[in-house]
């Protein structure tokens, strides 16, 4: 299994030049980097030519291959103002392009996953809202198909979590367990959609991510986002800060055969909050990251 | 500044030789060592005083050999047993065991942790205390013969005598003691004590936060007495440990606080809860020595004040 994460610093912390932030998470011992491509809609990078951002992606594919890492995956534009998409057309339709232009982005930087949220729409959970939800994403999920076969993409759907203001705590949305997961790549009926599981994501709606490893297996669990909490906020805190059982998941990733990459999001610790001693703890924060990788996967 | 490692899990893993010269490598010149030795002997109080250097010869001159400072040592056992209150001269016993020990093994510091008694019991604080006072006194007898300070490290149990700040300032006038602060502890007490409790990282994620934020107590009014400081963490709800830095207590706060305190002041790196944490993979050599690593350059940099 790879060990692969998120970039979370600034590379100007490191006194890094371009490309050379690479080439540290490689030292430190990973494999893969998860590639963000969660800019806004009104990002700069959406509105570059084709050309444009094939040169650009190409780029930095050539820094990452150079630092002897992959791109095991990356990350699409998610709706920022959640449900906006749904209630304006036009803005849903630029996001929607926008996606598009992500799935280029993935293909030029030669990653084979591009993870993505579902779809939003406002209100609690209910049979109705699923439903609802469920169509509106089919259209989104159908509509972004021709694209995914001709840039070689597989969508790796990845389970969430919502705000519920009325219990006053996180909860279940539209996708957050493996039933839903799978209901969804069914109902798509293409090799094209895989369901990436987010650790910290399922820890929040209270499902076990163990039993969604199990649940999942070989066949639909391609994609990892690893990171644990207090089941409280979205800390997206490293294996073990939390109350993530590890020892059973890596154990459980070992028994279905997971082949993908053990890919962490965590969040830098010491950004903003501790900015004195960043530069200082971050090559070592990493080194352990990578040796609790090892460990938690059995991978030596 | 001092950086203290506790030795115990390193001697538990790999024993004396191989744990002190493994904790000489990651860079710790300092370290603490608990005597859990009543665990085996409850007669340890008695022990005779040749008994007692025979049996820590081997201990002290592996120390000697990597280079290793005692900062202090510390007692395993609870100075009293609610369960068992007839073995109250026992326990008291062992206190005084432990600061000849210290003598012995060439350190200056007992550290003790005031009386646990459960909370339904009515006069749980006045029984505490009166507990505390009569171990301390013991101790200081005998630590006033052999150079050695009995230490308090405060918990976080509302209705014990000895774990507040106000209670602790009038031990150290009374006894003499010095204090090892255990910010954790005092944050579960909600004493006001450096941390991110009242305004939380994701309420000001900007990290700029107003300055009734901040609060100072606990360590203001101790820090003539303190002989150090936990370097330890806890998240915000629940009390649970995590790594320094990861959760509420403002360690950088608390060494500004400090002031020119801070050189006297040695910072420990209490790593035993968070290994207790990773027990499942604690075989794997490389993470322990990971992890270990990390909290020695996390006390590093403590000792940079530029900036702070």
């Amino acid at each position: 299994m790879k060990l692969g994460t998120i970039i979370a610093f600034r590379r100007e912390t490191l006194g890094l030049s371009e490309g050379e932030e690479y080439k540290f998470l490689s030292e430190c011992g990973f494999d893969s980097v998860d590639f963000s491509l969660s800019e806004p809609v009104t990002s700069p990078l959406w509105k570059l030519s084709d050309d444009e951002l094939r040169e650009r992606m190409l780029h930095e594919r050539e820094m990452i291959t150079k630092s002897g890492m992959i791109v095991g995956q990356t990350h699409s534009p998610y709706d920022y103002n959640l449900g906006c998409a749904w209630m304006n057309p036009e803005k849903r339709k630029e996001f929607w392009r926008v996606q598009v232009q992500a799935i280029k982005a993935t293909s030029y930087l030669g990653a084979p996953y591009m993870v993505v949220h579902t779809l939003a729409i406002p209100g609690r959970i209910s049979k109705e809202y699923y439903e609802t939800a469920k169509q509106y994403n089919m259209g989104f999920f159908n509509y972004l198909k021709p694209y995914l076969e001709e840039y070689n993409v597989k969508v790796a759907i990845e389970n969430l979590f919502s705000s519920d203001h009325v219990l006053g705590r996180m909860n279940k949305c539209n996708c957050s367990r493996a039933e839903d997961l799978i209901d969804y790549i069914d109902t798509l009926d293409s090799d094209r959609f895989v369901a990436c599981l987010d650790i910290g994501h399922a820890q929040l709606c209270s499902e076990e991510p163990v039993d969604m490893i199990y649940k999942l297996g070989k066949k639909y669990l391609h994609v990892l986002h690893v990171h644990d909490n207090h089941l409280i906020r979205d800390e997206h805190m490293f294996p073990g800060a939390g109350k993530g059982d590890w020892n059973r998941i890596g154990r459980a990733l070992n028994d279905i055969g997971y082949e993908g990459v053990f890919s962490y999001e965590i969040s830098n610790p010491f950004y903003l909050r501790f900015p004195e001693i960043e530069k200082d703890m971050l090559p070592i924060l990493h080194k352990m990251y990578v040796e609790l990788g090892r460990a938690i996967t059995g991978v030596k | 500044m001092k950086i203290t490692g506790e030795a115990d899990f390193f001697i538990k893993q790999y024993g004396i030789e191989e744990g002190f010269k493994r904790l000489r490598q990651l860079g710790y010149q300092n370290i603490s060592y608990c005597i859990r030795e009543v665990h085996d002997d409850p007669t340890f109080g008695d022990w005779s005083e040749q008994k007692l250097k025979e049996h820590y010869k081997p201990l002290r001159d592996t120390l000697l050999q990597y280079g290793l400072q005692l900062s202090y040592v510390t007692m395993d056992r609870g100075i009293y047993s609610y369960a068992q209150p007839d073995a109250f001269a026992t326990r008291k016993s062992w206190c005084v065991q432990a600061v000849k020990v210290a003598a012995y093994l060439g350190c200056a510091a007992t550290v003790i942790r005031p009386a646990s008694i459960p909370a339904h019991c009515p006069d749980a604080y006045q029984r505490s205390k009166d507990i505390l006072c009569e171990v301390l006194a013991s101790m200081k007898t005998e630590g006033d013969k052999v150079g050695v300070q009995p230490v308090i490290e405060n918990t976080g149990e509302l209705h014990i005598y000895g774990n507040r700040g106000v209670e602790l300032l009038e031990l150290a006038r009374e006894y003499e003691i010095g204090i090892l602060l255990n910010p954790s502890m005092a944050h579960l007490l909600r004493e006001r004590i450096p941390c991110f409790t009242t305004v939380g990282y994701w309420d000001y994620p900007s990290g700029v936060y107003p300055p009734e934020a901040k609060e100072t107590g606990m360590v203001e009014l101790l820090k003539e007495h303190l002989l150090g400081v936990l370097l330890n963490d806890t998240e915000r709800t629940m009390g649970n440990p995590v790594l320094p830095m990861m959760g509420v207590i403002d360690h950088r706060e608390i060494v500004k606080q400090l002031g020119e305190y801070f050189d006297n002041v040695c910072l420990t790196v209490a790593y035993q809860p968070i290994y207790k944490r990773y027990e499942d993979f604690l075989s794997e050599e490389a993470l322990v020595n990971t992890l270990a690593e990390y909290f020695y350059q996390m006390a590093a940099s403590m000792d940079k004040k530029e900036g702070m």
